[in-house]
């Protein structure tokens, strides 16, 4: 039988201090979207199977929660990723722009994960997309826009992994019916299992050659000097080398790796891609990269390239006072006659921008326990309202009591 | 510092061997069964020893940089990690066993012990046949003996445990050896350690 405090595996609550945390996290990444220009969109929780699945990677097809709408019978899937929502919006509803769209979101996804793996299935997402340009600022700046994201939201020690999935692409392309176990090979980092796939593979012996030399195209940012030599990925790495240009202009604190073999969102991206890490967590705190092919896919043909941020990622790594929610007074009135006073004195409080607790159950007998409650809290004090003209203040942190004849004489001396 | 999670049981003590040979001197790790992590600050290793089926999860997480466990393990759950090197040790077989004279029919469901339930439905599916899988933890064998199953899928490396058993091979689903997995973060941020543990480990393992 269930058990009706119990939840499905994956998924949580938050307390007031966690959900306090995730949305200072998150009005300070949509606050930096919102600087450089990026417009919120929403989009929905759920819509049909066939629509969003048109624009999933492969490893995301395999992870979608899926059911029949009761009204119409048909398969629709919770959202496992926002970004073909989007492409889904700008095909259907902002295809007139002619200008580059700068677009950005937050909210939670779903993804089926295996019992027992210890993932997620609700993750807080925030990101934004930048769609409709190519040029190599363009990258830079959805790369710079990650990066500076996360250091305002106070994430340290950040490591930029870049890389090119057009060169993967163009590389495997001509791979024959071995192309799936070179993925595999590649998506693993096994290379011995590389060197079988290639020597069976079909493709031109040039091609085979750069295939084998993927796995040592790892390291900092010298690689591209060695990978430039090799002709047939000399436009790839010009063009990462043009992003990397701009990226120096912004001046970013952040590590730079570059790994020309790495294999992620290979059937999704279709250009540049990046994850940011950070040594203290075991999976990347953003991912990105360039999806020039889905906008296409709904009838739009579109450029674009974007990043997502794990929110949740975020909060075990930065850490900020509670103040935020913390409430600041709670008033009380002495008798039930006094309600009206106590209710017009808690809203000229708040319009002053404090956070009121309203208490109208005037039972004196507790008075002493709110006394005691609130002190714990450490806010400004608890308030007495015992005639219309007068207030008793019982500050929190010293527990001395002071009477003011009015609010605006309160305000004045007394905090 | 290089974290290393290693499945404990036969293949220990054969991780070991490697790992000595490569210069790093990690003692008789296999012998006290109930220390779990040994560390070597001046070599710049900590090792963990875990369940076999545990050193993927070890590693995905990041509780461990690096794991040595048997790539049947591997193909019977999917983890996120990468799994650069064969180590060339714990070689062994993933076999399909039954009492003598078992013979597959199409015409009845058969039962399947085993503690590879994934691996084991995927290749009778592949073959047309129907089964009812048993998930096992351990003595594996010992099914088919009292009618728990029709046939078993297991490990085996020289076949002793099947023969004491009276059980024949019927066929191999793989050939298994040991590899090294390692986590997709520290693959990246500790990428020039790592690497050179990688070096060394392809020069020293056992082919």
């Amino acid at each position: 039988m269930i058990n009706r405090l119990n939840l499905p595996q994956g998924v949580k609550d938050f307390t007031p201090e966690k959900a306090e945390e995730i949305r200072r996290i998150e009005d300070i990444l949509l606050e930096e979207f919102s600087r450089w220009g990026y417009k919120r969109v929403v989009t929905p929780l759920f819509e049909y199977l066939e629509s969003i699945s048109v624009g999933l990677g492969d490893e995301l097809k395999q992870k979608i929660m899926k059911f029949v709408d009761p009204s119409t019978g048909d398969v629709v899937a919770l959202r496992p990723d926002i970004t073909p929502q989007i492409g889904r919006l700008v095909a259907a509803q902002m295809n007139q722009h002619t200008e580059p769209l700068r677009l950005c979101y937050n909210g939670r996804v779903v993804r089926f994960e295996e019992r027992g793996s210890g993932k997620e299935r609700e993750i807080f997402q925030a990101g934004c997309e930048l769609l409709g340009l190519t040029s190599p600022e363009s990258d830079a700046e959805i790369i710079a826009l990650a990066v500076k994201s996360l250091l305002k939201a106070g994430s340290k020690a950040l490591v930029l992994d870049l890389g090119h999935t057009g060169l993967l692409r163009f590389l495997l392309s001509n791979t024959g019916d071995v192309r799936e176990e070179i993925e595999q090979s590649l998506k693993k980092k096994d290379y011995e299992q590389l060197e079988k796939a290639a020597r069976k593979s079909s493709a031109p012996k040039s091609v085979k050659k750069v295939i084998l030399t993927l796995p040592e195209l790892y390291g900092g940012r010298d690689i591209l000097v060695k990978a430039k030599k090799i002709s047939l990925l000399k436009v790839f790495v010009k063009e990462l080398e043009n992003v990397l240009d701009v990226l120096d202009e912004f001046r970013l604190e952040c590590d730079l790796n570059i790994d020309l073999g790495e294999l992620r969102g290979f059937n999704y991206y279709t250009g540049v891609t990046f994850e940011i890490i950070s040594p203290s967590m075991s999976s990347p705190l953003l991912r990105g990269g360039r999806y020039d092919d889905l906008i296409g896919k709904y009838g739009f043909d579109l450029p674009a390239t974007g990043f997502a941020i794990d929110v949740e990622s975020l909060l075990s790594m930065t850490k900020a006072p509670l103040e935020n929610n913390q409430v600041h007074f709670v008033v009380i009135p002495k008798k039930m006659s006094l309600r009206r006073e106590a209710i017009r004195l808690a809203e000229w409080l708040r319009s002053s921008g404090f956070k009121v607790i309203l208490d109208l159950n005037s039972d004196m007998k507790l008075m002493k326990v709110r006394i005691k409650e609130n002190k714990a809290s450490n806010s400004y004090g608890v308030i007495f309202l015992e005639t219309p003209k007068r207030l008793k203040l019982i500050e929190s942190r010293s527990g001395v009591s002071r009477e003011f004849s009015n609010l605006e004489e309160l305000l004045k001396g007394g905090i | 510092m290089i974290t290393l999670a290693i499945a404990r049981g036969r293949l220990l003590k054969e991780a070991a061997g490697v790992l000595r040979k490569t210069g790093l001197t990690v003692g008789e790790i296999y012998k006290d069964s109930r220390k779990l992590i040994f560390e070597f600050p001046k070599i710049g290793l900590k090792i963990l020893i875990v369940r076999p089926f545990d050193v993927p999860s070890y590693v995905e997480y990041g509780a461990a940089d690096c794991g040595i466990v048997g790539r049947d393990t591997l193909i019977e759950e999917k983890h996120e990690l990468y799994e650069p090197l064969d180590l060339g040790i714990g070689k062994c077989k993933l076999i399909v066993a039954a009492p003598k004279g078992f013979e597959f029919s199409n015409s009845r469901l058969i039962r399947v012990a085993t503690k590879y339930p994934k691996i084991s439905y995927e290749h009778f599916v592949k073959k047309g046949l129907t089964t009812e899988i048993v998930k096992l933890y351990g003595s594996v064998e010992l099914a088919p003996i009292v009618g728990l199953s029709d046939v078993i899928v297991d490990l085996s490396a020289t076949g002793e445990t099947l023969r004491k058993n009276k059980l024949v091979e019927i066929e191999t689903i793989a050939n298994i050896t040991a590899r090294l997995v390692v986590n997709k973060v520290s693959m990246k941020v500790k990428s020039a350690e790592i690497k050179d543990f990688l070096s060394k480990l392809k020069k020293y393992r056992k082919f």
